[in-house]
């Protein structure tokens, strides 16, 4: 029992990594109805800014502290965010969903080579931002990196809900979300909207970044957990801020528990699947996921 | 004046003769320089580049054949690979290609035999192309048959049944084959090996305290890690969060080196990696002062030893073959024929290799196989042995 609850505790652990990667996805979503397949480019770009000033600049003899590092990461975040938003979907506003996607495509394209322009193909060491170890709770450990961003997601997820739901920008950027023109229609503008949005998709990837790859290695790999992140975005519903976690726990725990109980006589397999398995089966049943708005489209 | 001119005339058209003396043969080198290796590939390339200039300055001067050194950026992509292919046979007429990593072998070893160009790899063979008949090779054997040697040379100090754990990936199929291969040890030697966990993971995971704790509680001697740099730092993680320190067994794609930029040696004590060159820190080794006399650029390390290796054996059968062909008969085919037509010993390797010998029946060097490894010791890289371990002879998996 005690096994059986460790792995528990290691899969939500993981499952809400995953899912405060999810919820740069939903927020941007949520705002202005994009889904941003470069979400794993804005991830790592953050990642690499990060890496600039603090790792870069020490290396360069201009050591930051890391507060001074995290706020300037953040500014840039911000500046590369509204620069997503004025350079390629602004131009977009009221154009089809498929033309919106397709640009998410070619984003994310671009994204990388500019990344490969910027700061080369080589791996790198990222910065130790959160503590390493783990933390004894009675019988049980739960490693310190991870539990910090579980504890980050859990809140942000709060903070980010009662934006959405109680404040006056928060409801606008939903109004967006509902249709562009109709938004336009009342007033609301969503060219400020979809700005925030992206500022606010772009903190939250390099937040997520931070705790993804403390003291671990930076490399164009990393983009990868983008594709991992979004199956779970999907089953959460895509304009659900708390889905978002709550689907990261149950993608954690199965690949937790598949890797432990069928890993072994499935050769591997079991732990890559069956995660996204479950997903599709809930999908199948709730289109628009599990607490996602109650509208299906088709690219 | 005219008498001048002439002079100077002479003395130019003289060294035009002198050039236009010299057969010239292409080889052709694929390189990453924007890849997942890029911060690695300038020291390669550089070790290709000094062994090629030692070579013409010395041998080559003597035989009157130049050998010039033709690099591409494959971007370790098969697309690219695929598309660069052709010019390069069109335009280069290379006599033999120097390959880089798995891209180049999937891509390039089914029709290398219709194109008649070996081709030689520094990269580790798997034994998915275990195949005969082909006309791609490497200076090394497969992953497996360099950590098998490693694990015989541990099993050999320890006695008893040595205990293999290992983590890996389902997402490429070099590093599942990396694996099988080594329960392919343990099913020829169960006396002496065994295989009591495998984890599959992420490349680069999130955690892998879940997996270690499932392989740690097999008891085993040691942890392969053959796949990335990032499951090698989880790995060290997760054992430092469970309270326990087991070697961990890496190759030389994501060996200590490379670990090292990640995570302090201090932490990565008696980790070890496995492989089949010379390894870059042995005393009194040749190919290094070759290196260091003629290199331009790049610094001496793994992956320049790794290059240099490749090069030498590479420039070894060049001299096997002009001593078939002549000095202006040498082709592919010539190459392909030198190549498994005689052994090359370590000592004309200049010490970067053990002594070689190929057959059609494999991709990499046959008969007494052998291998060597590096550790970590009181916080430092260190050659394990002075010499070569035995590699115990593998049946195909």
């Amino acid at each position: 029992m005690t096994g059986l609850i460790q792995i528990l505790i290691e899969g939500v652990l993981v499952g809400l990594v995953y899912g405060l990667v999810a919820i740069s996805f939903v927020v941007i979503y949520r705002a202005s109805r994009i889904i941003n397949l470069a979400q794993g480019e804005v991830l790592l770009f953050g990642a690499y800014v990060l890496w600039s000033v603090t790792e870069g600049a020490r290396a360069a003899g201009v050591g930051l502290p890391l507060p001074v590092a995290l706020g300037l990461t953040a500014l840039a975040c911000i500046a590369f965010g509204v620069m997503l938003e004025r350079g390629i979907f602004r131009p977009l506003i009221g154009q089809s969903g498929f033309t919106i996607f397709m640009a998410g495509v070619a984003l994310l394209i671009l994204l990388r080579g500019v990344t490969q322009l910027l700061w080369g193909a080589q791996s790198r060491t990222a910065p130790v931002i959160l503590p390493e170890g783990a933390l004894t709770l009675g019988p049980f450990l739960a490693n310190t990196r991870l539990l910090i961003g579980a504890l980050f997601t859990l809140a942000l997820t709060a903070a980010l809900h009662v934006f959405f739901t109680r404040s006056r920008l928060g409801l606008r950027l939903a109004a967006v979300a509902e249709d562009h023109v109709t938004a336009l229609s009342l007033g609301v503008s969503v060219r400020q909207a979809i700005a925030v949005a992206w500022v606010l998709g772009t903190l939250v990837a390099t937040a997520a970044a931070v705790v993804l790859l403390s003291g671990s290695i930076l490399s164009l790999e990393v983009a990868g957990i983008g594709f991992k992140a979004l199956p779970v975005a999907l089953l959460g519903g895509l304009e659900s801020i708390r889905g978002a976690p709550l689907a990261g726990v149950i993608i954690g725990v199965l690949e937790a528990l598949a890797t432990t109980y069928l890993d072994p006589i499935t050769n591997g397999a079991a732990s890559g699947v069956l995660p996204y398995v479950a997903m599709i089966a809930v999908l199948l049943i709730r289109p628009y996921g599990l607490f996602g708005w109650r509208r299906i489209e088709r690219l | 004046m005219l008498k001048r001119t002439l002079l100077a005339a002479g003395a130019l058209a003289l060294g035009l003769a002198g050039t236009a003396m010299a057969r010239t043969y292409v080889m052709t080198a694929s390189a990453d320089y924007s890849g997942p290796f890029a911060d690695v590939m300038p020291d390669a390339m550089a070790g290709l580049k000094a062994t090629i200039d030692w070579w013409n300055a010395t041998v080559g001067k003597d035989l009157g054949v130049d050998v010039r050194l033709k690099i591409y950026d494959m971007r370790y992509d098969g697309a690219v690979i695929a598309r660069t292919w052709p010019a390069i046979l069109a335009g280069d007429r290379p006599i033999m290609h120097l390959g880089f990593g798995s891209p180049d072998l999937t891509t390039l070893m089914g029709r290398l035999p219709n194109d008649r160009v070996p081709m030689l790899l520094g990269t580790a063979m798997v034994g998915l192309v275990w195949k005969p008949g082909g006309w791609h090779f490497s200076v090394r054997p497969t992953y497996s048959h360099e950590f098998a040697g490693l694990f015989a040379h541990l099993q050999a100090g320890k006695g008893g049944v040595l205990r293999i754990g290992a983590i890996s990936t389902q997402n490429q199929a070099g590093f599942v084959d990396q694996v099988k291969g080594v329960q392919q040890l343990a099913r020829q030697y169960p006396d002496r090996f065994a295989v009591v966990g495998v984890q599959w993971a992420e490349t680069a995971p999130v955690s892998l305290t879940a997996q270690m704790r499932a392989l740690l509680a097999e008891r085993p001697d040691l942890v392969l890690i053959g796949g990335t740099t990032a499951q090698v730092i989880a790995a060290v993680k997760a054992m430092e969060e469970l309270g326990q320190r087991v070697p961990i067994v890496t190759s030389t794609h994501n060996g200590l080196y490379e670990v090292s930029k990640g995570i302090p040696l201090e932490r990565l004590e008696g980790a070890m990696a496995a492989f089949s060159f010379s390894p870059p820190g042995r005393p009194d080794l040749p190919m290094r002062d070759v290196f260091e006399s003629f290199a331009t650029e790049g610094r001496w390390g793994l992956i320049t030893a790794q290059a240099c290796a490749q090069a030498i054996l590479a420039l070894r059968v060049l001299e096997r073959a002009i001593a078939a062909k002549g000095a202006d008969g040498v082709d592919g085919q010539a190459m392909y024929d030198a190549l498994l037509g005689h052994q090359y010993t370590e000592e004309e390797l200049l010490g970067v290799l053990p002594s070689l010998d190929y057959d059609e029946t494999a991709p990499f060097p046959v008969g007494r196989i052998k291998a060597t490894a590096e550790v970590v010791r009181d916080g430092a890289i260190t050659t394990l042995t002075d010499g070569w371990f035995d590699v115990p002879a593998l049946e195909r998996w």
